[in-house]
This record gives structure tokens, C-alpha cells and sequence, in this order.
């Protein structure tokens, strides 16, 4: 305990002079800055502003980065509340209650929420990175395939219950969005399957891209379908700009899992932020009084998955600090900038350069007390934007769209791609098809099927393996249990629908 | 036997679905198959799109037994044509635009004259001034501040 | 700051441009280069080519005074990149820098173009040998031991990007010449590869140095061969593969340097000289050794060709042999 003090004393004692105070505020506030532009998410944000950081020395540089990390994260949250466009798998939770707020004139508590959820999960993810970093790491380590394609079954299951509308429905879209998930190069046999020859395809669809068709674009058309004229995004008057007393009360619970549930799967590689958010969506949709309030602007539905999304930010750097291999594309962004500095990224990072290790982890709090600092006084700005008469809105909103998608891979077929994306997304709308199990299923559904098959291939074709490992038989057995779940409340209501009709 | 649709939103879907599983059972009947312990690149695809199709049909055919499935209402209103064919016609034009190498500057105006077009009555007067606005503040954004190296114009570099 | 000044040349760099398309007709190594440079690369910016590309930029534009602007054009599994590379005009301004990836493209036909016909390589700018490393319970690490070992079970391995790597056609290339058994696990990158490894999924994982050094260091995996021809500085200890028995085995992960086909010779040979010069300067090779990768050998510019030729005809052997085409 006292060396843990004595280090975060060191961590503070490096992140608190002024010099990397000014980094760690600049970095937050270019981050939130560009994460803000729709389309160009963290990952971009980070690649984009890396340069910047090479001039610094090594500790204020990855203070810098850490801070355009977050920064572009939560910038990334406010596009998605304010005007429904989604950047990255995780914000896609964040649409589906935060818009709504956002059309009831209450965009001012979702974004507070947001920011006072991930300032809070923020604090305490990242004194458990301090405290039990190496044991938190072991959580990636103990993860084979046989785990990741358990979880991931799991996490289907979760995501047919997210958003609204018939559960059969909601299936075949994880089914179609499992389809889409196939496009690209397979890992396995590194064959192309469903790229129709193009390049362009041949790496995938980009989840930005699906994403910002399906709920960008459906969005606007549904907006200008309007018989009568509508004026701007909202359909009430904005009632404060910061949550009341008992928005604090209803998001606390959510706040507190949402932190738990993000702190747990950060270290995972590859799909810390999506798992997370929709996991937290989903237990607190389902742990509700009144489920039928989710979708239509309960701020439980902001305030755990972005809670979730920022614990899992700071958890998804132990594999990186105590291991030396990062746990997402950002993470390898970090990763590189310590090698461009000439630090061999691995444990022995904590021994030998022990000011880096913990000034970064210090600086991960003060990036987040930075951020809320930053973003509070900001509220008041965003929440005006809604006022902008929605015919000069849209046309803002979509070319900030086309220039976000076409800068991912400076390719026109990705525009393309989102345009398609987008006349399906209301087709599938105007058939009461909800949108985020596709958007999940797509993101785990390459995963799924690359460790579904290297279990097999590991074990030589033997399916026992999901069930004989415990960590993996664990899922199976919450899968069933959820499956269970969720399927006699509907079974019920349609053999009454059934009888009803006859 | 008489089939009378009930519910014409989930009939539509069903055959949507079916025939989304159709279409990727086609696109893979050129990829290896393998086996269930061997899979080949093509044994995921054919499975979902079976699996799709049986999706497909399922749904379809309670949409001729059940009025609603569900409690949420369907969409009102008339297909809204116009915005979406707009919007996403202009994204496309935006994307063949820049591809061809037209310049930044022309692909936006373009690309923003089109989205206007999506909103049932156009003011062309705010919508030119609109454009040269955002013309100009995407220029300055993302030529100059990100520094995208998009040429601005079809005779720049 | 020094990119941005880069960039906002590049952007400059039209009218630079028109003028100097007529200088083009007359030019000869002697004036080159007299406007900015590109060095296309086919990965995300943060990755370790991208690390080479940028030091090798900054002692060229050191060198010659010119810029030398780092363009990063990811996606299409570096398809999209060589397609790029291809099309810019062969007069000495474009370069492409990419290691195995692109003869690998070719052998498997995902480019409509014969590597070596449509681009010419100048110079070999660095090389990284690879390291591979055992989950901590493998009972030996020597290459013998681990052959007969392998008798029993094939031996799983796992290492840079999955099918089709230069790690993947490498360890098939020896298991044919040692008889070990092996098989080999994709993995969608080195990083869950080493991962996966550690948890004990899988035998062997091959990396970088710099990723393996880092994978040793947590205890959970040791260092089992040094894949290159020489052994590493930062890892004396470790023999080479070639060593143990398998003189002139390796695999190894170097950047060349290519041009569009057609860049006049000698314009080649300045870029092959300065470039291996700058390269194996005291100051470079420090910077270079921090990233776990060494300056590559001095190579006359048809030596590299012949070597790339002979090694694509090899890859090309291989990838019929594992029918992956």
C-alpha cells in the first residue's frame, strides 16, 4: 500500500507540472475538437494528431496522446446525442437514448451524464490499473479462442435484446449483420469472399461506415419525411442544461456497473468498447422497472454504456503496460510513439522507467478531470447547435459525413458504401427492423468465426472444448440462461397474440 | 386454404430477410465448404444464409397469422422518396466526384446542392449562400487544419 | 512540427511541379532531386514500416535538402498501396517501401501486375530478423530437440499477420527443409499471436525482436531461436536457426525501397547510395536499433534485384506447394 502511494506520488509529481498539465489540456481539447467531426473517430484522431507529439519528450507525448485518446472519445459521444451519427461501434449504444434526450430537449443532462459517468468510471479504472494492473492482465492472457467465441456467442444473444422492436426481428438482423461481417479477407484461408473483385472490399466494411448509412442517413430521411415542416432537431423545449437531482439518482446504479462491466473487458484485445457498452445497455434495459422506457431517452441508457466505453479505456492499457502488447489499434498508436522514443514497450516499463509508467497512469486521471473541466462549460454551446433551423442542419451534418467517411480511407467507395448503407438502413426501418444487433453482429462476427475455427483447428475438430474449460462453459451457461430469459416473455405474449387473432 | 396478409410490414420483411439468405447462399457457391471440423471459407456464409432464410420464412409467415408482434407501432406515414434517393444520390456523387479527381471544392458544392435538394421546398438563395459557407469552412477545416491532401481543384495538384 | 512544415510543402508542391516536368526531359542524377519526394507506405500511421519511413524521410530530406513527405495509404491488405505505387510516373519522386508484402501480392495474384515488372527496387533500407519465442513449459529450445520433439505432436506456431506472411511461407519453407512437424494457427496480427502464446494456446509465436524482447521479459515465454543470419546485440545469447545446422536459413522482415519501372538508372543508383549510406550512419543505426531493426547490408542495386528475384521464385514455390492461391 505505501509503495502504491508512493508511486502515485511520483505518477502525480510527473503529470502535475505545468508543462504536462498544458500537454494533457491540449491534447484533451484537439481530441474533443476533432473526435467531434463525424466519422473521425479516436483511432483517426490519434494517427492524425501523432506527429505533433514526436517534438516532446517521451513522458508529455504519451501524456499528449492519452489525452487526444479521451478526448476524441468523448467528442465522438457528443456527434453521436446531438445529431445521431455514431463514429464507432461503442457509440451506437450511446444513439439510442442519447438522441432521443437530445429531440426532448435534454441533450444538456446526456452529455453531463456522459461526462460525469466517465469522469467517475475513469477515477476508479484507473486506480485499478494501479492497483491489480498485472492481475487485470491476466484476464487477456487466460482468454483463448475457446473463450473469445463463448463471449461472443454470449454477446449475440445480449445484442438481440438491444434496441426495440420483435425479437424475431431483432435475430435476423444479428444473422444479417453476421452475413456483412463476412465481407472482406478471411483470416483463416486468407481467401476474399462476398468483395465482388473490389479492392475497396476487401479489407471489410468498415463498422464507421455501416454505422453512420444505417443511423446517420435513415435519420435525416426520417426527418425530412415529415409531413409538416420541421424546424429543428427538437420536438420539445431544452429543459436545463445540466441533469437534475433525480437524474443523478436513476444513473448512479448504472454508472457503478457500467464502470465494473468496462473495467473487466478493457483488457481484452480487439473488442473492449463495443462489448462493454452494449453489455452495460443490456443489463440495465433488462434489470429496469420499465424496459419500454429505453430507446425513447432514459438516461440509464447514456450513463452505464459511457461508462463502460471510458472504463474500459483505461483498462485496455494494462495489457500494454504490463505485457507490452497493445489491446487495440489506439493502443498500437501509443505502442509505436514509446518506440519512436526509443522505450522497449513490456513489464519491465514499470521498473526501469517508473516516472513514464506512472506519470501516464496519473495523467489518465487528469485527463479525465480535464475532460469534465473541458466539456461542462461546452454543454451550453453543443446544445445551441440544435437550435439551427434543421434545413441548414442537414446539409451541415451530411457533408461533415461525406468528408469524415471519404478521409477513413481517401476512397469514394466507402462513401458509396455508406450511402448504400444508408437507402437500406430506412428500408429496414420502415420494416420495424432495429439497427444495433446488425452493427454488433458485424463487428463480432469475423471474431466469432476466426476463433470458432482455430478452436477447431487447435483441438483437431473437437466442439467439446466450449464446454470442458470453465471460463468458456461459464458463458455457455449464461448464454443459455439469457436465451431463456428472454424468450418466455415473448413466447407468452404471442400465444396470446395468437389466440387473439383467431 | 386463403392467405390474407395481416401485417404487411412483417410480410415485407420476410421477404426481405429470404431473400438477403438467398443472396448470400448465391455469393458463396464458389467457396470451399469443408467440413464442421474443417470449415472452409465457405461453410460460415452458407450456414447464416440458411439460417437467414429460415428467418426470412418464419417471419413472413407469421405476418399472415398475427396482426402485431410487437408493441411497437410501424412507421407512419408515406415513403419518403425524395430525401432518400437526395441524400444518398448525393453522396454518391460526392464520392465519384472526388474519385474522379474533380477537387475538393466542386465535389462539396455539389454534394451540398444535392442534399438541399432533399427538402421538399428548396430555397435556392440560402442554399448557394449555404454552400459557399460550408464550402469554405470544410476547406479550412480539413485542407488547412487537418491538412488532407485533397487537391481543391480539378487543376491543382 | 517538422511533418506539418512537410505537409503544408506538399501542398506547395504544385507549383514546383509544373515547372519541373520540363526539367524532366534533360535531368539527370546530377540535379536530382529538385522538388519533394513521396514515400507511400501500405500501413496505418503508428505502425513500425511507418517508423522506418519516417526516419528514412528525415535523413533524406537531411541529405538533399529536399522534403520527403511519408504518405500513408493503408487498407486492401496493402493492395490498395501498390496499386498507387504503380500508376505515379517513374521519374524518381515516387517511392514505395514495402518488404515482403508485395512479391507476396503477386504470387497471389491480388495485384493485376508482376512485382518485379512493374516496379524496380533501389535499395534495401533496413532489416529486422525474427525472433521466435516458446510458451515457458516447452521442455527445450534447441532446433534439433524441438525437430524430434515435433515428431510426436506438430508443433503450433503463430506469427505476423496470418495467412500468407512472411512468418507463415518462412516456417513452411523450414519445416520442409528440417523435417520438423509443424502447424500453422492465423492469427489476425503478431500482437494476439504473442498473446495466445503466453496463455499457452499455442507452442511457438514468431515477432519482432522488440515485441519478443518485451514478450521475454514477463516471464511467460522464452526465447527459442534467432531467425536471422546474425545473432542481435540486444539478445547475444540467442543462436540463430542458421547456427543449429541450417546455414543460410532465415526470415527476416527488410524494406526495400521500389520505383515505378521505367526511373531512370541513374537516379537508382544516387537513391541506392544515399540511402544505404544514411542508413548505416552512427546516429541512424542507434535510432534504428531502439526500434529493434538494423541497417540492411550494402547492396549494389542489381545485387537487391537479383536477391528479390530468386526469393519471389521461392515464395512463388511455396505458395503453390500450401495451395493458397
Amino acid at each position: 500500500m505505501e509503495t502504491l502511494l508512493q508511486n502515485l506520488l511520483l505518477g502525480f509529481s510527473v503529470a502535475l507540472t505545468l508543462e504536462n498539465l498544458f500537454y494533457c489540456f491540449a491534447g484533451v481539447f484537439l481530441g474533443t475538437l476533432i473526435g467531434v467531426l463525424p466519422g473521425i473517430g479516436s483511432l483517426a484522431t490519434m494517427a492524425m494528431l501523432l506527429p505533433l507529439t514526436l517534438v516532446l519528450p517521451p513522458v508529455s507525448a504519451l501524456i499528449m496522446l492519452a489525452g487526444i485518446y479521451y478526448g476524441s472519445d468523448y467528442g465522438g459521444s457528443t456527434t453521436a446525442i446531438l445529431v445521431n451519427l455514431p463514429g464507432e461501434g461503442s457509440s451506437v449504444v450511446t444513439v439510442l437514448d442519447g438522441h432521443p434526450m437530445a429531440q426532448q430537449g435534454r441533450a444538456g443532462p446526456a452529455l453531463a451524464i456522459a461526462a460525469i459517468g466517465s469522469f467517475f468510471a475513469g477515477c476508479v479504472a484507473t486506480l485499478l490499473v494501479a492497483l491489480v494492473g498485472p492481475p487485470l492482465a491476466n484476464i487477456a492472457i487466460n482468454f483463448n479462442s475457446p473463450e473469445y467465441f463463448s463471449l461472443m456467442v454470449m454477446a449475440l444473444v445480449c445484442a438481440s435484446v438491444v434496441g426495440s422492436g420483435s425479437l424475431l426481428k431483432s435475430l435476423a438482423m444479428v444473422v444479417l449483420g453476421l452475413l456483412i461481417g463476412i465481407v472482406g479477407t478471411d483470416v483463416t484461408s486468407g481467401a476474399s469472399r462476398f468483395t465482388f473483385g473490389s479492392v475497396a472490399l476487401s479489407d471489410g466494411v468498415g463498422i464507421a461506415v455501416a454505422a453512420m448509412g444505417l443511423f446517420g442517413i435513415t435519420e435525416i430521411v426520417k426527418n425530412l419525411a415529415g409531413t409538416e415542416m420541421t424546424q429543428t432537431i427538437l420536438r420539445g423545449k431544452i429543459t436545463g442544461l445540466m441533469p437534475r437531482w433525480s437524474d443523478f439518482k436513476v444513473s448512479f446504479g448504472p454508472i457503478v456497473r457500467g464502470t465494473a462491466i468496462g473495467a473487466v473487458f478493457g483488457p481484452l484485445p480487439g473488442l473492449g468498447g463495443t462489448i462493454s457498452s452494449f453489455t452495460s445497455y443490456m443489463v440495465e434495459k433488462k434489470i429496469a422497472k420499465d424496459p419500454s422506457r429505453f430507446g425513447k431517452g432514459a438516461i440509464e441508457g447514456v450513463a452505464g454504456p459511457e461508462s463502460a466505453n471510458n472504463a474500459c479505456a483505461q483498462t485496455t492499457f494494462v495489457p500494454m503496460l504490463t505485457l507490452g502488447i497493445p489491446a487495440s489499434a489506439s493502443m498500437a498508436i501509443m505502442l509505436g510513439a514509446m518506440m519512436m522514443h526509443g522505450i522497449t514497450p513490456g513489464p519491465q516499463v514499470m521498473t526501469s522507467r517508473p516516472e513514464l509508467f506512472w506519470g501516464l497512469i496519473a495523467s489518465m486521471w487528469i485527463g479525465n478531470a480535464m475532460l469534465l473541466v473541458l466539456n461542462l462549460p461546452l454543454i451550453g454551446l453543443w446544445v445551441r447547435l440544435l437550435k439551427v433551423p434543421y434545413r441548414i442542419l442537414f446539409p451541415i451534418i451530411v457533408t461533415f459525413m461525406g468528408i469524415g467517411i471519404y478521409s477513413l480511407n481517401t476512397m469514394g467507395a466507402d462513401v458509396m458504401l455508406a450511402a448504400l448503407f444508408g437507402a437500406m438502413g430506412y428500408v429496414l426501418y420502415r420494416l420495424g427492423c432495429p439497427f444495433p444487433p446488425l452493427i454488433l453482429a458485424m463487428i463480432l462476427g469475423p471474431l466469432m468465426e476466426e476463433n470458432l475455427r482455430r478452436s477447431l483447428l487447435l483441438t483437431d475438430g473437437d466442439p467439446s472444448v466450449f464446454f470442458t474449460r470453465p471460463i468458456s462453459l461459464g458463458f455457455m451457461i449464461a448464454t443459455g440462461v439469457l436465451l431463456l430469459l428472454f424468450a418466455l416473455p415473448v413466447f407468452r405474449r404471442k400465444r396470446k397474440a395468437v389466440m387473439a387473432g383467431e | 386454404m386463403r392467405f390474407t396478409i395481416k401485417n404487411a410490414q412483417d410480410f415485407w420483411c420476410g421477404v426481405f430477410f429470404t431473400a438477403m439468405g438467398v443472396l448470400a447462399i448465391w455469393l458463396a457457391r464458389d467457396y470451399p465448404m469443408g467440413s464442421a471440423l474443417e470449415m472452409g471459407p465457405g461453410y460460415f456464409p452458407t450456414w447464416l444464409g440458411g439460417i437467414m432464410i429460415a428467418f426470412g420464412l418464419v417471419i413472413g409467415a407469421l405476418s399472415l397469422k398475427v396482426a402485431r408482434a410487437d408493441d411497437e407501432p410501424a412507421p407512419a406515414g408515406p415513403w419518403a422518396y425524395r430525401p432518400w434517393l437526395a441524400i444518398c444520390g448525393a453522396l454518391v456523387v460526392f464520392a465519384l466526384l472526388m474519385d474522379a479527381g474533380f477537387g475538393f471544392v466542386p465535389s462539396l458544392f455539389a454534394l451540398i446542392v444535392g442534399c438541399a435538394l432533399a427538402h421538399k421546398d428548396v430555397r435556392w438563395g440560402e442554399t448557394l449562400v449555404l454552400a459557399v459557407v460550408l464550402t469554405a469552412a470544410a476547406v479550412a477545416i480539413f485542407s488547412y487544419g487537418l491538412e488532407l491532401p485533397y487537391r481543391l481543384f480539378w487543376w491543382s495538384h | 512540427m517538422n511533418s506539418t512544415f512537410e505537409r503544408s510543402a506538399l501542398l506547395a508542391a504544385p507549383l514546383v511541379l509544373a515547372f519541373a516536368t520540363v526539367v524532366e526531359a534533360q535531368q539527370k542524377a546530377g540535379n536530382y532531386p529538385v522538388r519533394p519526394i513521396r514515400i507511400i507506405i501500405s500501413v496505418a500511421p503508428g505502425a513500425g514500416a511507418e517508423m522506418i519511413a519516417r526516419a528514412t524521410a528525415q535523413m533524406l530530406h537531411e541529405h538533399w535538402g529536399q522534403n520527403v513527405v511519408v504518405e500513408p495509404r493503408p487498407g486492401g491488405g496493402g493492395v490498395i498501396a501498390t496499386e498507387i505505387a504503380a500508376r505515379a510516373t517513374p521519374d524518381g519522386y515516387t517511392f514505395y517501401q514495402n518488404g515482403f508484402g508485395l512479391l507476396m501480392q503477386g504470387a497471389l495474384k491480388r495485384v493485376p501486375l508482376e512485382p518485379l515488372k512493374a516496379f524496380e527496387p533501389m535499395v534495401r533500407s533496413t532489416q529486422q530478423p525474427y525472433i521466435m519465442i516458446g510458451h515457458h513449459s516447452l521442455p527445450t529450445t534447441g532446433m534439433k530437440e524441438l525437430i524430434a520433439l515435433s515428431a510426436g505432436k506438430p508443433l503450433t506456431y503463430a506469427g505476423s499477420s496470418g495467412v500468407g506472411s512472411s512468418v507463415h511461407i518462412g516456417l513452411e519453407r523450414f519445416a520442409r527443409i528440417s523435417g520438423m512437424k509443424v502447424k500453422h494457427v492465423p492469427y489476425k496480427g503478431s500482437a494476439p499471436a504473442i498473446l495466445a502464446l503466453m496463455g499457452g494456446e499455442i507452442n511457438l509465436a514468431i515477432g519482432s525482436a522488440m515485441a519478443s524482447i518485451g514478450a521475454i521479459k514477463t516471464g511467460k515465454v522464452k526465447p527459442v531461436a534467432n531467425l536471422g543470419l546474425a545473432r542481435l546485440p540486444a539478445l547475444p545469447d540467442l543462436p540463430t536457426v542458421a547456427e543449429q545446422g541450417f546455414p543460410g536459413f532465415s526470415v527476416t522482415n527488410a524494406y526495400n525501397l521500389w520505383t515505378p519501372a521505367g526511373t531512370p538508372k541513374a537516379i537508382i543508383a544516387e537513391v541506392n547510395r544515399v540511402v544505404t549510406e544514411g542508413m548505416n550512419a552512427p546516429d541512424m543505426v542507434k535510432r534504428l536499433a531502439a526500434s529493434g531493426a538494423e541497417p540492411a547490408t550494402r547492396l549494389p542495386h542489381e545485387k537487391l534485384k537479383a536477391e528479390l528475384v530468386a526469393e519471389y521464385a521461392e515464395i512463388q514455390r511455396t505458395v503453390k506447394e500450401l495451395k493458397l492461391n
